[in-house]
């Protein structure tokens, strides 16, 4: 299988077979458009992601490289939230900033399934909190004035599955 | 002289020396120190040598510092933003230190944690502070409570996207709220203004609308948040008129029923008819 290099915003340089690079459409378009001869190790420069992210990242990429195409999102069906495979969900054991970068890097490198997986379990950390218990979970500064704070309040009213 | 005890004597001479000399109080709080550094460098974040100094690397800064004071105090910048030092200071109290971590040029907002040194400093037998276990919750709690906050604070204030939950652009924050209940989406509007103002956009209820209410007509040109508060209130006095408490699922069914002829295209009602 020929390989690309990918190279992280500090410059460690990762070398990785080309299907599984794929999964990224930014770097799948950036092949293409670059035209990339199979035959030559490309860099790929990706000053957007760090080291340690990019590792993870590529990590996702080679457990799922098998996995067929995902459906296109139906948006008027409620996005389950507990279909977290067990593998998937052990990967994303990690601290916040870990797990909010993964999801940045999952958006810009373009790759659906990660970025789904990812979004699903932040879900999952906001379900059924109350704004302060938000707050709490991910250290949230409330900048709301205390009228603010009331008007708020009113304006959510009509809910009551709060 | 009688050797047999003469070398009990030595060993205890050798590990009071060892233990006055170390200081293993002091070198359990330093070694704990320098650990958190590392963990604030491999984040970006730069050591100076003071608030107005030029940056200095950890082991130069914990020797210069060694065991002077019982508090420890540093003072670091996220790399790019050398407008906004950061300082962090240690304090112990017994076996417990605190952690606590503020921007004075961002109004002095502060970030603290309350860490137990036992449950991570290993001390071996000769009282001497020997390696670190648990590494990898300390690093957790560290990144959640500290790190992540202060590096999410400034990369804020620069309009920069930063990995925390405000801190996503709004098109992800759009995507997460969609697969939640309008409850917890109305929840999180009422945690922070950015949050507030991404819940408010006209868009985002037009899609939960479309969700949670798929078998409605979708005219041109309105104000998708009232539309859909409007539909909810709807539903919720028709749950109430079928007495209640039945399972939601069931209510739903029913409440949309009579809007099911009303989606069938007209056309096609002719040609049946």
């Amino acid at each position: 299988m020929p390989n690309i290099k990918l190279q992280s915003s500090d410059n460690e340089v990762f070398p990785v077979d080309i299907e599984i690079a794929k999964c990224s459409v930014t770097i799948k378009t950036m092949l293409e458009d670059l035209g990339v001869d199979d035959e030559e190790e490309e860099v790929v420069p990706l000053p957007n992601v760090n080291s340690a992210i990019l590792k993870k990242v590529i990590q996702w990429a080679t457990y799922h490289k098998d996995d067929p195409p995902l459906p296109e999102d139906d948006e008027n069906k409620e996005k389950r939230t507990d279909d977290i495979s067990s593998w998937d969900a052990d990967f994303l054991k990690v601290d916040q900033g870990t797990l909010f970068e993964l999801i940045l890097a999952a958006n810009y490198l373009d790759i659906k399934g990660l970025l789904d997986v990812t979004c699903k379990t932040v879900a999952n950390m906001i379900k059924g909190k109350s704004p302060e218990e938000i707050r709490k979970t991910f250290n949230i500064k409330n900048d709301f004035t205390a009228a603010e704070e009331d008007q708020v309040r009113k304006e959510n009213e009509w809910c009551e599955e709060k | 002289m009688n050797k047999e005890n003469e070398i009990p004597q030595f060993q205890q001479t050798v590990d009071s020396l060892i233990q006055a000399l170390i200081k293993p109080d002091y070198l359990k709080r330093d070694l704990f120190f320098a650990l958190l550094l590392i963990v604030m460098k491999e984040n970006d974040f730069q050591l100076l040598k003071s608030v107005h100094g030029g940056p200095i690397n950890i082991v130069d800064y914990m020797i210069s510092k060694k065991a002077k004071n019982v508090t420890h105090e540093a003072a670091l910048v996220l790399n790019g933003f050398q407008d906004m030092p950061l300082k962090i200071i240690a304090c112990p109290l017994n076996d417990t230190v605190l952690i606590i971590a503020t921007i004075p040029e961002l109004y002095n907002q502060t970030y603290s944690l309350c860490v137990k040194l036992n449950k991570y400093v290993h001390i071996s037998s000769l009282g001497i502070p020997s390696h670190f276990t648990n590494v990898n919750e300390l690093f957790t709690d560290f990144k959640d409570k500290i790190v992540n906050p202060v590096k999410g604070t400034i990369l804020n204030y620069h309009k920069f996207p930063s990995a925390n939950l405000f801190g996503l652009p709004d098109d992800i924050i759009h995507q997460i709220l969609l697969s939640l209940t309008v409850g917890d989406v109305l929840n999180l509007s009422a945690s922070c203004k950015r949050l507030h103002r991404i819940v408010k956009e006209d868009s985002l209820w037009f899609r939960l609308y479309s969700r949670d209410f798929p078998n409605k007509h979708k005219s041109e040109e309105k104000c998708w948040r009232d539309v859909y508060v409007e539909e909810y209130l709807l539903k919720q006095e028709e749950k109430f008129k079928l007495g209640g408490d039945v399972g939601l699922g069931s209510v739903r069914e029913f409440a949309e029923l009579p809007n099911y002829t009303s989606h069938v295209p007209d056309s096609r009602w002719e040609v049946i008819l």
